[in-house]
């Protein structure tokens, strides 16, 4: 494949290089290239859970695992320099690889290589399930309880339950991987002081999946937001509220803008009192979603609830003083992705799990520019707020 | 950010390197010479308890640990103010929030000549005596938990470069190792053996969440694991990608200033591991210094305490009340 590689000059505190492509044979490529002794790569592929067949949940989980956890896989994660992952959700899977510069284009070979190579190890099956059982345990990341309490995707339902793992097969592990892990169903996302030419060499090393078929890969539809209104639902992680509210994918400046001003005032309203406060724009689903998480004592919920909401519905536009510390954190954040750049990468990915294309390339950019936004968007933001959201608080099973 | 331990309170500030002068100015004085609200206070004492973040899996297992290495009976009272007297409040501030019981650490785009004056302007007071608690000399424990984690613990004595060298080595080295066989077998998600050096207990810590199907005790298998991965001989090639490894783990982690910084206040990294003896020890090590320190520090009998965090313990429902129905 050859990178003809279409990069966009951003106008940012940071100097940064973007440059996106779709390769012949179907890859989507994203290169941010910044100075930094970091490098984070994500390697998403459009098949998650929502691909399992029926019956056969936490299918697409299993094969991660196998994918990266045959011996040249668990060789790379187990005695790599780097920090390597994956992550099944129900909207797609991540391959996760977050190094030094040095030694990216390096290890970003090998890891393509031990994704796409095929070799699912059979003999590695029967161990493998039984790690998966160990997992079930360990996960609740911010994505995870938006998954639980936005669209009812509990944890077995990527995780899979022993019942539905019982029935899995090498072969149908195999099938799964045969019919989604193909190149115009992934998107490379390398954030950090890679350059292009870089990229295409560890591409060419390591990819070694064929071209992609006319046909192969689909195109996904959004999934709409189950929870509408006020709900309750019993949680892994109690005594969190999510309040979120879908916003048209394109929006994603509007979206980051109404974010960063939601924290500015929620944290001065809420503190004390509140243990943990994450407002956040990400992807879901192929929804954006305009999301805030609040985990508090339970004597401050119903406190914590009712600030929320005012603040939810009655979104002003900032105050110039307020404009002025978002305009410096925008580009503090940029400063920051420097050090630390997975959750740029972490955004990028999940879009491109939705979105393939020049349409993809479109709506990545947003992401890192500081957004620029008018009082408009504010008013846009208000009357989608208004109009839909979904506050869902988590309880434990005790009182029910 | 504000993280609360049992003996020291951390305040973190993150800045871009050109606002940070500007931030830290504003910060120290407020941390180091406070000016306390009493009606702050109240609405405080009303509320709960303000945490900065949500403590992760396993800072919640390291503070359950604590106590029972202390062996303190340690009640707490989570989410509750328990000074309600503000006056109290006030006298313990004075006594700890003063310039000369605090360190600060700096980590990040700076220029040291223009945050020195800074400190010398709030410099004053005396360091508190530090006590160091002695500690159970054996801890063997099953607790009631959501997870399951086997845990165990081997103390550390203050360590030379050459030693500290050989002890990250050692725990890389198990690390993988025991990935490989507890992974194999099908019993084991994640694996981390990392050196903690911490205010109450310096050591090497294992954490690993595992469990067998068949409700057996996984106790002498990982421990016979354990054994052999100590034990196994380690020639040159090994040796070098376990240190290029360690190598990595300590650029990594300098390269991200926001969370090396919590590292190194947790006592996780001491800036000793940033020192050019330890650097200069990591890449001179040889593979007998490796096997020094493993006989020394990682041998059974050394090991001070084995805790499995285990839901299989958890106290069965107490019987329904007859005529009472749960809410």
């Amino acid at each position: 494949m050859t990178l003809s590689l279409a990069s966009l000059l951003v106008l940012s505190a940071v100097d940064a290089q973007w440059h996106t492509t779709t390769g012949l044979d179907g890859l989507d490529v994203m290169v941010v290239q910044v100075p930094s002794k970091r490098c984070v790569v994500r390697l998403a592929v459009r098949a998650g859970a929502g691909e399992d067949p029926a019956g056969k949940h936490g299918l697409a989980h299993a094969v991660e695992h196998l994918a990266l956890g045959g011996r040249p896989g668990r060789d790379l994660l187990i005695s790599s320099r780097s920090e390597i992952n994956a992550l099944t959700y129900t909207g797609g899977t991540l391959f996760t690889l977050e190094t030094s510069s040095a030694i990216c284009e390096e290890e970003l070979g090998k890891l393509l290589g031990v994704v796409t190579d095929g070799k699912l190890w059979p003999s590695w099956f029967s161990s493998e399930m039984e790690v998966i059982r160990r997992e079930a345990f360990y996960r609740a990341d911010r994505r995870a309880i938006l998954d639980t309490s936005l669209f009812g995707n509990t944890p077995e339902v990527v995780l899979g339950t022993q019942t539905t793992r019982d029935t899995f097969t090498p072969l149908d592990v195999v099938r799964f991987f045969q019919n989604n892990y193909v190149t115009n169903n992934m998107a490379l996302v390398v954030v950090g002081g890679l350059e292009p030419a870089a990229v295409q060499r560890a591409i060419d090393q390591g990819m070694h999946l064929a071209p992609s078929l006319p046909g192969e890969g689909r195109e996904r539809e959004a999934t709409p937001v189950v929870a509408k209104g006020e709900s309750r639902v019993v949680a892994m992680k109690a005594g969190v509220m999510a309040l979120s509210t879908a916003l048209p994918v394109d929006r994603v400046q509007t979206c980051r803008a109404a974010a960063a001003l939601l924290k500015l005032r929620l944290t001065h309203r809420l503190s004390p009192g509140t243990s943990t406060l994450d407002v956040s724009c990400l992807t879901m689903q192929g929804n954006l979603l305009l999301s805030v998480l609040i985990s508090t004592e339970p004597g401050n919920q119903d406190r914590a609830r009712t600030i929320a909401l005012d603040e939810w519905r009655s979104l002003r536009a900032p105050t110039k003083a307020e404009k002025a510390l978002l305009d410096r954190r925008a580009q503090h954040e940029q400063t920051s992705w420097l050090s630390d750049p997975s959750e740029l990468a972490d955004n990028l990915a999940a879009s491109a799990l939705w979105l393939r294309g020049q349409p993809l390339f479109t709506v990545a950019s947003q992401w890192w520019d500081v957004p620029k936004v008018t009082d408009a968007d504010f008013a846009f933001v208000r009357a989608a707020t208004t109009a839909q959201r979904s506050v869902v608080v988590m309880g434990s099973t005790e009182g029910r | 950010m504000l993280a609360q331990g049992r003996y020291q309170t951390h305040f973190m500030l993150s800045a871009p390197s050109e606002s940070f002068e500007e931030a830290a100015r504003m910060l120290l004085p407020a941390l180091l010479s406070p000016r306390l609200d009493p009606g702050g206070f109240s609405r405080l004492a009303d509320e709960g308890d303000p945490r900065g973040r949500a403590a992760s899996d396993a800072e919640i297992i390291m503070q359950v640990l604590e106590p029972l290495v202390l062996d303190e009976k340690h009640e707490t009272q989570s989410g509750k103010v328990m000074w309600q007297d503000f006056s109290r409040v006030q006298q313990v501030i004075a006594e700890s929030f003063t310039p000369g019981n605090a360190t600060i650490t700096v980590v990040g785009g700076f220029d040291p000549e223009r945050v020195r004056p800074m400190l010398t302007k709030v410099r004053r007071g005396k360091p508190r005596t530090y006590v160091r608690s002695t500690t159970n000399s054996d801890v063997h424990k099953k607790i009631a938990s959501e997870i399951n984690v086997h845990l165990f613990g081997y103390p550390l004595p203050p360590l030379a470069a050459s030693d500290t060298a050989g002890v990250r080595v050692i725990s890389r080295r198990l690390s993988e190792q025991l990935m490989v066989s507890l992974r194999q077998e099908g019993v084991a998600y994640s694996i981390t053996v990392e050196p903690q050096l911490t205010p109450w207990f310096d050591g090497v810590f294992l954490m690993i969440p595992a469990f067998d199907s068949t409700g057996a005790d996984l106790e002498p298998f990982i421990v016979d694991n354990l054994g052999r991965a100590i034990h196994e001989k380690l020639d040159a090639p090994g040796l070098a990608h376990l240190v290029e490894a360690v190598q990595s783990q300590d650029t990594l982690a300098l390269e991200q200033p926001d969370s090396f910084i919590f590292d190194i206040v947790q006592g996780k990294k001491r800036a000793v591991w940033l020192s050019p003896e330890y650097r200069a020890a990591l890449a001179a090590l040889k593979t007998e210094e490796v096997t020094r320190a493993s006989n020394a520090y990682f041998v059974n009998e050394r090991r001070r305490f084995y805790v499995h965090f285990n839901p299989g313990s958890r106290r069965p429902p107490p019987p329904a009340q007859p005529g009472r129905r749960r809410p």
